[in-house]
């Protein structure tokens, strides 16, 4: 019988291994909070992509994106006047034979919906507030992708975290 | 005598299995999409073909930022094929490149980032790599350090940074070469990257490596992977592995696109590696079951050994 229970044992211990150590592994990822990236937006929106546009920047050393959204609904705003499309710049893009990827860029694909933190830029443009975790996907039933909450409840912790 | 054996292997590769799992980390590619089939970023050459590349340390302050750089490039060196003469990464003698420009110089420098769009002081510092969007083949990288005079932090060589406003310069080019190479980083979900530890694991150390933990913050307390230092061990010391990084003819991501409209760049999570892959939570659920199927058929046994008449132990 001992045996038996030994062996029980040696069980749960495998059993319960990996899930005690899985968030270990992760211990080292610290992203912005959900308050840091509020505090570098003055825009958060939820909103589907409508197109996106690569070219050169002005003196022809980097390519930028022009990524245009259709808001579905302001999550959190500081500005006067939110409006129903934003476009923001982000780095990165191909134009003819040049390509250009850099991490902490957000991607898009034309038609997904996101909810985009969004920050001002120069010349009245419009970024990514945080890089990638400024931009977090939302799936066909309304909920944030990887953050089990839906937009309206997301929408319902911005305030709070705005007060 | 049988049963015990059974157990004791079963036991064994249960605990291999445990053990391999719940370390190992995923890593993820790059990847667009070239006539039609997903093609990872690579630069296209074989051993011992290296990547020159020139180091700028202007404005990297008073610290000795390009021998910190070289050690970094050495870890990846060691790590492609054992052997730090034939080199994967190789520094050129100065010359006149810019950094984060297309201008056929891989150049390694510091400049202040805040005026790229969405990056402020959180950044530590960026990777550029260019391509060529028809044929996936990589044409250069910059790796820029961010030297924004506000930023909170200073740049340091060393190691064990005493605070969470010193950054080793060391750490950071580990992680930045590793883009270079067309790594994506690690991350937990949500983020637009690759979630680690989601069974399709490749190079099984290159998780921490490739984690964006260098996103600082304020209220961040650690800004650096696991441990204090990254070594070659930190990487995945297999050769071969890291030459696959750069062919084309690999299937390391070979991962069909469901979405014929994505034009923009996919993170392809790795599948690379059997022993680290989805062939060990199969086969370490195949042990557990056959250990649950021999406690259970031990503990029968045992009960029917008390039944009155069946046993003569005494």
């Amino acid at each position: 019988m001992r045996s038996v229970s030994l062996i029980r044992l040696v069980v749960l211990v495998l059993l319960a291994a990996p899930w005690v150590s899985a968030p270990l592994a992760r211990a080292a990822y610290f992203p912005l909070s959900d308050r840091e990236l509020l505090a570098a937006s003055d825009l958060v929106v939820d909103a589907i992509v409508r197109e996106q546009t690569s070219h050169w920047n002005e003196d022809h050393s980097l390519i930028f994106t022009t990524v245009t959204l259709d808001v579905l609904q302001t999550l959190y705003s500081r500005r006067a006047s939110a409006g129903q499309v934003v476009r923001i710049v982000v780095l990165g893009g191909e134009v003819g034979d040049v390509g250009l990827v850099v991490e902490d860029t957000p991607r898009f694909r034309v038609g997904e919906r996101a909810v985009v933190f969004i920050a001002p830029w120069t010349k009245g443009r419009n970024v990514v507030a945080g890089g990638e975790l400024g931009w977090i996907a939302v799936d066909p039933s309304g909920r944030l992708i990887g953050r089990a909450i839906s937009v309206d409840g997301f929408a319902a912790h911005l305030r709070m975290l705005s007060r | 005598m049988f049963q015990k054996t059974i157990i004791q292997a079963a036991l064994a590769t249960a605990v291999a299995c445990a053990l391999i799992g719940s370390s190992a980390h995923a890593y993820c590619v790059w990847s667009i999409k070239v006539g039609g089939t997903e093609t990872r970023l690579h630069w296209g050459i074989e051993p011992p073909a290296t990547i020159p590349n020139m180091i700028d340390e202007t404005g990297s302050g008073t610290i000795n930022a390009r021998d910190s750089i070289r050690q970094s490039e050495l870890k990846w060196n060691q790590t492609y094929n054992g052997i730090p003469a034939d080199r994967l990464f190789a520094e050129g003698t100065a010359g006149t490149g810019a950094i984060l420009k297309m201008d056929s110089s891989n150049t390694i420098g510091f400049m202040d980032l805040s005026g790229l769009p969405g990056y402020g002081n959180y950044v530590l510092g960026i990777t550029c790599v260019w391509y060529n969007p028809s044929t996936a083949h990589i044409y250069e990288f910059d790796i820029a350090f961010n030297n924004k005079t506000d930023r909170g932090w200073t740049w340091s060589t060393n190691p064990n940074p005493s605070s969470n406003t010193e950054c080793d310069v060391a750490s950071l080019a580990v992680h930045e070469l590793g883009h270079a190479l067309g790594l994506g980083h690690v991350a937990a979900s949500g983020t637009g990257a690759c979630q680690e530890n989601d069974g399709k694991n490749g190079f099984r150390d290159l998780g921490p490596v490739m984690q964006p933990t260098f996103n600082m913050s304020k209220e961040r307390k650690d800004y650096r992977p696991e441990g204090p230092s990254l070594g070659p061990e930190d990487l995945e010391a297999n050769p071969d592995q890291i030459s696959r990084l750069l062919r084309a003819d690999d299937q390391l991501a070979t991962q069909a696109n469901p979405d014929p409209n994505v034009r923009h760049m996919k993170l392809i999570k790795g599948q690379g590696c059997g022993i680290c892959g989805a062939a060990v939570p199969a086969a370490g659920l195949l042990s557990l079951a056959l250990i649950a199927l021999v406690t259970l058929a031990v503990g029968i046994k045992s009960l029917m050994g008390r039944v009155p008449g069946r046993t003569a132990a005494s």
